[in-house]
């Protein structure tokens, strides 16, 4: 075979071409060389990454509120850029440092609030650290068994003096612990087993709950706030005898959730019982006091007056 | 010159490129060849594009989860140093390496080698840091870190609220510059010009390499 076809010829090696290229030493054919526009629209590029950056640097500016501070009891799993600071279950800012005050005795935690929420830095707003705890509604807090405390708060008033120092609360607030609860004050000769959280009693039901002991100022005895549930109020008269139920264990069903049993049984040894002689008798004012016996008489445990219950749960 | 094409393997001749000229083969007309300074403008625009974004993408949370009002935002520097704390020495260190390091030192080396192709200046070293960029430049991993954390995402959805923080779409971002700049860097190029000024440093690096 002397011809072959010029196309194969082509495709497999350099054909001798009548003119070859003058630069082309070796019979090589010659690459196509074209202009091309040089690039400047891509350094649109990182003019573009710089403006997102400054936006982005604008909406933070735009977008941060007030910073506060807050003294918290115990700081103990509070972690920056993780811990949620919550009003209602709603996020209004975040904790951005942990360190102590310059005594080194109380924890401080530093939050940025969201813009919308500067009236959560006005004097009269309350902050405190919600952890998992045991009392007489079963476990209160639980979620923060999963997720570590949160930090709570509650705005001041409308229109209150800016305020960038807070005291976190030992605990909740009452109206935050339980809406228009009953709040009233018990008084006994020394505290035995009643602890923050210990149950308040009706029929063995519980209708209320020990939230703080303390020592009345003239030391001669022990004070109990105690809270007792919207729906349960009506139950409190002012002729309500008291008393105290420690030794009688009060079983409190805590069901679904199991706990150490023996803790568990330690901290809700102490109860208080209420009963109340006539529903003809006005109903308690709020902040009440009344007195703890030890025991309860006879007739108070036979005591059953009709009282219609508030509505609600 | 000669040279050989990368597609269809003809061997053909180019004569010397000016800066703003592309050779194409001459039977299947693919790039050839660019003058070095050429694509390594845009290589160089690409890059730098990237570096200013691996910012707000390491700063940034990647991943957002949200559990009963508690919000665990990570970032990737985050992710390594729990890795580290969990003792997990070797993966942090790859999380490390593949995720931080390696990616803003290519995209560096990118940037630098690009913006100088064409010069005169540094012709040793830059010739060392193309052969280092060949040989590290392969552990960049971003495209990686990405998937991972967005398997995470689509995962984690049903137990809790994960949802990608904004760092997520700078980083993904970064991934596709990174890919980019990777294809407009022609490191052929890059040789050829080195080669070109005839430095015995440049030589004896070469040589290195073979
Ligand atoms: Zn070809």
């Amino acid at each position: 075979m002397t011809d072959e076809t010029p196309t194969a010829a082509a495709l497999t090696s350099p054909a001798p071409s009548p003119a070859p290229a003058p630069a082309e030493p070796l019979g090589l054919p010659e690459a196509r060389v074209e202009p091309r526009s040089r690039a400047r629209l891509v350094w649109l590029l990182p003019i573009l990454a710089l403006l997102a950056i400054a936006i982005l640097l604008v909406e933070e500016w735009r977008t941060r509120g007030p910073r506060i501070e807050v003294e918290v009891p115990r700081a103990s799993g509070i972690e920056p850029g993780r811990t949620a600071v919550l009003s209602h279950g709603v996020p209004i800012g975040v904790v951005s440092e942990v360190r102590l005050d310059a005594a080194r005795e109380h924890p401080i935690v530093t939050i940025d609030l969201h813009r919308w929420a500067s009236a959560y830095a006005t004097d009269g707003s309350v902050y405190w650290v919600v952890r998992p705890s045991i009392g007489f509604r079963g476990v209160s807090g639980l979620e923060t068994l999963a997720s570590g405390p949160v930090l709570e708060a509650r705005a001041g008033a409308d229109g209150a003096a800016r305020k960038t120092s807070f005291v976190a609360l030992a605990r909740a607030p009452l109206d935050a612990a339980s809406a228009n609860g009953l709040a009233i004050t018990l008084t006994m000769p020394k505290l035995g087993s009643i602890r923050p959280g210990s149950p308040v009693t009706y029929r063995d039901i519980a209708v209320g709950e020990v939230i703080d002991t303390r020592l009345a100022d003239d030391s001669t005895k022990v004070l109990l706030d105690v809270l007792i549930l919207p729906r349960y109020a009506p139950l409190v008269r002012t002729s309500t005898r008291f008393w105290n139920t420690s030794g009688f264990g009060v079983d409190l069903g805590v069901t679904g959730v199991k706990l150490r049993t023996e803790s568990l049984e330690a901290l809700l040894g102490g109860g208080i019982a209420l009963a109340t002689p006539s529903e003809r008798d006005p109903q308690a004012a709020p902040g009440t006091v009344f007195d703890v016996a030890p025991e309860p008489e006879k007739e108070w445990t036979r005591w059953s007056p009709t009282i219609e219950l508030a509505p609600g749960p | 010159m000669r040279t050989v094409c990368h597609a269809c393997g003809l061997e053909q001749h180019v004569r010397p490129l000016g800066p703003s000229e592309r050779a194409r083969c001459a039977r299947c007309s693919r790039p050839l060849l660019t003058h070095a300074s050429g694509d390594a403008s845009r290589a160089a625009a690409v890059a730098l594009a990237a570096l200013i974004l691996l910012i707000p993408a390491n700063v940034l949370p990647i991943l957002e989860l949200e559990y009963l009002g508690r919000v665990s935002a990570s970032t990737v520097w985050g992710g390594c140093v729990a890795l580290w704390n969990e003792r997990m020495w070797l993966v942090a260190t790859i999380v490390f390496l593949a995720s931080i390091a390696i990616p803003f030192a290519k995209l560096a080396a990118i940037f630098y080698l690009s913006i100088y192709a064409g010069t005169r200046r540094m012709v040793a070293f830059r010739a060392r840091l193309l052969v280092a960029l060949e040989v590290v430049g392969r552990w960049s991993m971003l495209d990686v870190f990405l998937l991972a954390v967005l398997v995470a995402v689509i995962k984690l959805d049903s137990l809790s609220s994960a949802r990608p923080g904004p760092g997520l779409f700078f980083f993904a971002a970064v991934v596709v510059l990174t890919m980019v700049s990777s294809a407009l860097f022609d490191s052929r190029a890059l040789w050829r010009e080195l080669i070109d000024v005839k430095s015995p440093n440049v030589r004896r690096a070469t040589e290195a390499t073979t």
